[in-house]
Formats: structure tokens, sequence, C-alpha cells
């Protein structure tokens, strides 16, 4: 295709890429260093006569006006403030787990990293338990597998956080029955513990049938002959399974990871439906509450989040983004 | 794989079966749920299937007050005390230690004002009441004015009406861009085409709430001046936050990573050749894309422009974030509802919200079943 019919194709989706994803991500370098110069206090005095007492009290009222002028440089005000590195607070040997920037993110990690190994066994279980099932029933079980995975990421939560309810709600009332070898109450909402795990379960309710359709997807097209070979072979079903078709589904599974993390990183919808952010704060959720919850909004400290985030996941993407450019020098060559 | 022995394929239907049980239950829970009572809702899982504090508040085992008040009563108003002091007054000492009048009498008692679900409780008791004397049929009468006035507030069904628009604008300018795209990317064997899919992989692995840290600022200090047309306000003045456009615009940019990958995808399975005769016959290259491939691409535009609608509607940090009040769509709103509506005695409206915003979704998996599982293994999807 000509360089110039290419351009004029391509010209409207990679502006809007520009000029709404490229420039609000260099914005937020730039916010994490500079921020307008502080608005001007006028200091008034106001007083009021009380009406029944005729005692007259004053206050000092103070408004704010916003100041004309560049933009300051502040250094490392932002990224090293208590709510981000907090670099003095670990300088002086805090604990780091008590600061929300390493809180978020240890938490971050953990959902991204415990639901991966669980939404990959549960997705590769399902397909192949679909695949073994008559053709009629397949079209339901999809339907009703789709159903977390489409529907909006905020809603799915409630609707499972309502049913954790301790005052006997279903899941509550489940996970307690299945522990009736104890005594022990366990509830779902009240720990650190429970929330982060009732968050990490509602990640994989919700990916796991991702995973499940592309594996399912991937089981139509294993090669009948090899299975046969296998079994003429003597091999049992988990053999098969382990080293043929497992084998043949590997470039899948290494897709569904990719998307998951990437995904799982972001995650912001369940703290907010859970109502968790006091015991499982994430950085999407750090971040937007400095931008939304707040009223004195934080944007400096909410853009140097995000920097270190956007970094993250820079990191996270690298070993995929050195594959595919070696996969692309190989086959330019 | 077809020798089952009757005993496994027992244990597998078993196993399905537990499986859909996990995926779907809890919807259809959630929606047998929204017709009922909070205390029964809310309360041990048998009370939802028995529905008596149900049965006590409505005399019926299911009711559409959630959806009523999600749909029509804006959290604003507020009857005064004065109102329900002389029904208060006027109950006899048996009716008085029902525990709807018993918040509103203690209230008095301490000379506060009851809150808004403290008065909804006691005005859908009163209903219920047979019996009533002037006074308190003039308060509910009051209270049912009071709901229909302020259908067009902030209810649920204004932020209905949004997010059909955002997500019609999304998918349109979406489609209209992506395919455009996706299609050079598909047919370009140059360096640089290669470049643009990688960056926008990497685009759409950014956090979206990184992307709104950095909107926000120029936003808010942008101010534009108010445009009228023939007396029609055509652009508000002010800043440019809270504007419908802005957020259309932000989910467009958003979308377009995961648009032209998923349409170059598409455009891969057309053969080249197509192209070329529409070359060969004197077409240049937009004819050719318009007249002779375009048609043959509608599955793809369809799928990808399902995928483009679900993230539009799904979204919620783009739109609870750049939105204002009266622009805001379903799900920030029912973000809202979790704060107050515990306070306010408004739980059952947010749960008819969340049934509401899920029955599109339950008609688009049903409808567009086959068009979704495509989508997902194209290897496109969310990528």
């Amino acid at each position: 295709m000509p360089h110039r019919t290419f351009l004029w194709f391509v010209l409207p989706s990679v502006a809007t890429m520009v000029l709404f994803i490229l420039v609000p991500l260099l914005n937020v370098g730039y916010q994490s260093f500079f921020s307008p110069a502080p608005p001007i206090e006028n200091v008034v005095e106001v007083c009021t006569n009380n009406f029944l007492t005729g005692e007259r009290t004053c206050n000092d009222s103070i408004t704010y006006e916003d100041a004309e002028g560049p933009h300051i440089f502040r250094g490392l005000d932002f990224i090293c403030g208590y709510s981000v590195l907090a670099c003095s607070e670990v300088a002086a040997g805090e604990s780091v787990w008590n600061l929300p920037f390493y809180k978020a993110l240890s938490f971050t990690l953990f959902y991204s990293f415990i639901t991966t190994p669980f939404i990959i066994i549960f997705g590769l279980m399902i397909a192949s338990l679909v695949n073994n099932l008559g053709r009629a029933i397949r079209g339901p079980i999809i339907f009703a597998s789709l159903l977390p995975f489409i529907v909006t990421p905020l809603v799915g939560s409630l609707v499972l956080f309502w049913m954790t309810g301790n005052n006997g709600g279903l899941l509550y009332s489940l996970v307690n029955g299945l522990m009736f070898w104890t005594d022990v109450d366990v509830s779902l909402r009240a720990s650190s513990t429970a929330t982060w795990t009732m968050l990490a379960v509602y990640g994989v309710w919700h990916v796991t049938p991702f995973a499940f359709i592309v594996f399912y997807a991937g089981l139509q097209t294993v090669n009948q002959d090899q299975v046969e070979a296998a079994m003429v072979d003597g091999a049992s079903r988990w053999e098969r399974f382990r080293h043929v078709i497992v084998p043949h589904l590997m470039p899948l599974i290494t897709f569904v990871l990719l998307i998951h993390i990437m995904d799982a990183f972001r995650v912001l919808e369940p703290v907010v439906s859970f109502q968790a952010q006091a015991k499982a704060q994430s950085l999407s959720t750090l971040i937007y509450e400095h931008l939304v919850i707040q009223q004195e909004k934080r944007y400096g400290t909410a853009a140097a989040t995000s920097l270190l985030t956007i970094f993250m996941v820079f990191i996270l993407l690298l070993p995929v983004l050195i594959r595919t450019w070696r996969d692309f020098r190989g086959a330019a060559r | 794989m077809n020798r089952q022995s009757p005993s496994l394929s027992i244990l597998l239907y078993t196993l399905a079966l537990i499986w859909v049980l996990i995926a779907a239950f809890p919807f259809v829970w959630t929606v047998w749920g929204s017709f009922k009572f909070e205390t029964d809702f809310f309360g041990r899982w048998t009370k939802p299937l028995t529905g008596e504090a149900t049965l006590r508040e409505y005399g019926t085992y299911f009711t559409v007050d959630g959806y009523n008040i999600a749909f029509s009563l804006p959290v604003e108003t507020v009857p005064t005390l004065g109102d329900v002091l002389p029904v208060v007054e006027a109950l006899d000492a048996v009716d008085r230690r029902h525990p709807a009048v018993v918040p509103i009498l203690q209230a008095i008692a301490i000379g506060a004002v009851p809150t808004n679900g403290e008065f909804r409780q006691f005005s859908r008791w009163l209903r219920n009441k047979t019996g009533l004397n002037e006074a308190a049929q003039s308060f509910i009468d009051q209270q049912t004015e009071d709901r229909l006035d302020n259908v067009s507030g902030k209810s649920f069904g204004q932020a209905v009406r949004n997010t059909l628009i955002v997500t019609l604008c999304v998918v349109i300018i979406s489609l209209t861009f992506g395919t455009l795209g996706g299609y050079a990317l598909a047919r370009s064997t140059a360096k640089y085409a290669f470049w643009i899919l990688i960056i926008a992989l990497v685009f759409r692995a950014m956090p979206h709430i990184t992307l709104v840290s950095g909107y926000m600022e120029p936003l808010f200090a942008t101010r534009v001046p108010g445009v009228k047309i023939f007396g029609w306000t055509f652009i508000e003045e002010g800043t440019l936050w809270g504007r419908t456009f802005i957020a259309v615009v932000v989910l467009v940019a958003i979308n377009q990573p995961f648009t032209i990958w998923m349409m170059r995808s598409f455009f891969m399975n057309i053969p080249v050749e197509l192209d070329e005769s529409a070359l060969v016959d004197g077409c240049n290259r937009f004819q050719g894309f318009w007249h002779v491939i375009m048609p043959v691409m509608w599955p793809g535009v369809i799928t990808t422009g399902l995928f483009s609608f679900l993230l539009a509607y799904n979204d919620f940090a783009v739109t609870s974030a750049l939105l204002s009040q009266e622009n805001t769509t379903m799900i920030p709103r029912i973000a809202g509802f979790l704060g107050s509506a515990q306070a306010d005695g408004e739980q059952m409206a947010a749960v008819a919200a969340v049934v509401s915003a899920t029955a599109p979704l339950f008609v688009l998996i049903m409808v567009f079943q086959r068009q979704l599982v495509g989508g997902l293994t194209a290897g496109a999807v969310k990528g």
C-alpha cells in the first residue's frame, strides 16, 4: 500500500490515540514534577451578630483565587510525598507496609498473581469438561459462562458482595456450612484477609469464563490423529491431556496470561463495590481516590502514582515486547 | 473420547451443573431479590425465599418499589417534620410501637429530623394501614406528588438516557476510525505499520485511571465560552470537565488500540486478491475499500462493535471521573447509590438499578452469543 494512502487511512485512528492517549500520558509525566502556582490566599475577617444575644463573633474567612503565571517545578515533592514513595518515612525506617502506596502495590500484585493460576487451571478444567458433553447442552453452558465475564465489573462484584452479608447472606452461610467441623464464625467482610480473599475470588469468577472460552476454541482444533496415536500407545486420559492437549494450548495459555495480568493490574471496580478501600487499596483505587473522592483534588500525587503505575505496566510488558520484536526481526530477515 | 462409562457421564454432567450454578446463580438470585423488601434481600438467605418481611411491608410477596425509587424519587425530596407531626400525633399507642414509627418518634424526641429512609418506611407503612385520618391521607398524597414532580431529576432514568447517548456515539466513532485504520494496517507490510500495532498494544495495557489523571487538570483549567443558536444553548459556558462529548472522545481513544487490532485480524482473513481486482477495475483505494471490501466485512464490524459497546457500557473509571452529576451514566450512578443508599434506606433502589443495568447485557449475550464467542477466540478480545 502506498505511504500516502496508508497515512490517510490510519490518520483518524492514530490522531485520536496520539491526542487522547499519548498526550495525557506525557501530561502525567509533566504533572508529577510541575504544579500550577499555588492559589492566592485572601483572608477577610467576617463578623456576625447573634440575633438572640446580640453577641458579636468574628472569624477569618479564607478565599482562594487562581494565580496566574507559569507552573512551578516541584522536583521530587510529589513522587517522594507521603502518599506515593514516602521517601523520608522509608528513610526513617517506617515499615513500608503501613504506607498507602506500598499497601496498594502489594494488593495489586497479590490480586494479579494469585488469581492467574486459578484462572488457567479452572479454564482448562471447564473447557475439557464441556468438550466432553453432548453438543446440544454446550450452547446453554456457554451462555451461563459468559455472564460473569461480560456483565459490568462493578455490577458483577456488587452481585457477589451482596451475597456475603454477615447476617446470614447466602455465600456467608455456604462457607460457614462447609466449615461445619469448627465453631469459628468466618466473616467474609470483617478482616483484611477475608476481604483480600473475596476480591481474589471475584477476580477468578470474573475471568475464568474468558479462559474457558479461549481454551474451548483451542480444543476444537486439537489434532485428533495425535490423540488417537497417544491412545494406541496406551496413554491414559490424564497423560493425553498433559502431553498432547496442554502443549497444543500453550500459545493460548500465554495469551490469556498476558491479557489477564494487564487487566488485573488495573483492578478498580471490585474494590469500590466491596467498599473495601480501608482494607484493600489497589493502585487504581488509590489514584481514583486522589482524583475523584477527595474534595481537594490532588493532581500531583495522582500523577506521580500514575507515573509509577505506567512504569510498572511497562516492565510487565517488556518480555512480551522483546519477544515480539525478535519475532518481527526474525520474520524480516 | 466418545467411550464414556455411565458413571463418568453422570460425574461430568454434575460438574457442568455446578459450574453453571457458580457462573449464573448470583445473577438469578439478585433478580429474584430485587422484587423483595430490603430486610429480606439483605437478611438471612432463607428470607428472600419466604419473603416474610416483604409480605409484612407491602401485603404481597413481590414488589417493584425498588424500581420505583430508582427511576423516580431523587434523593433530595425530604418531607419536613411539620408534615409528619400531625400524623404521628393521631396514631394510637399500639401503632406507635410499630418499627416504622419508632425511629420517627425517637427523632422527634431528641429534636432531630428523621432520615429520608425513615420517612419512606413510615409513609409506606401508612399506605398499607386502613382507617387513616385526614392528616395521614394528605401526607401520603404529598409524598406521591413529590415523587411525580421529580421524575426528571437525577433519577436512574436520566442515567439510562445518558448511557444510551454515550455508548451509541462511542460505537459509531470507534468503528469508523477502527475500520479505516485496521484495513490499512492489515494491508501494509511497512515497518511503521508494525510499530503502530506495538505501540497500540502498550496503550492498551495502560490502566484507564492513569489516563484520567492526565486529563483532569487540563479539563478543569480550560474554560469555554457559551454558544447559543436561536436561543438554544448549543455549548454551555464553563469548564470542559463534565461534558458528555469529552467522555465520548476519551472512550473512543481508549477503545482504538483494541479496535484496530481486532479489525486488522478480520481484514487479514479477506484475500488481498479482492483488493487487487477492485484496483484493476479502476477503483481507487478508498472506492475499493468501500464497494468491495466492506460488503464482506460486516460480520467483523458487528463483532468489533459489540466489544466497543461493552467497553463503553461497562466503563467506570472514565465516566465516573469525567462526567458531571447530570450527565452521568448508569454505572457511576450505581456507585453513587452505594454511598448514599445505606443512610437513606434506598438499598433496594441500588439493587433495582443493578438489575436494570444487567438486563440489556443478558439480551445482548442471548442474541449475539455466537459473535461474542467468535470475537473472544479471534485472539483479539481485550487485546
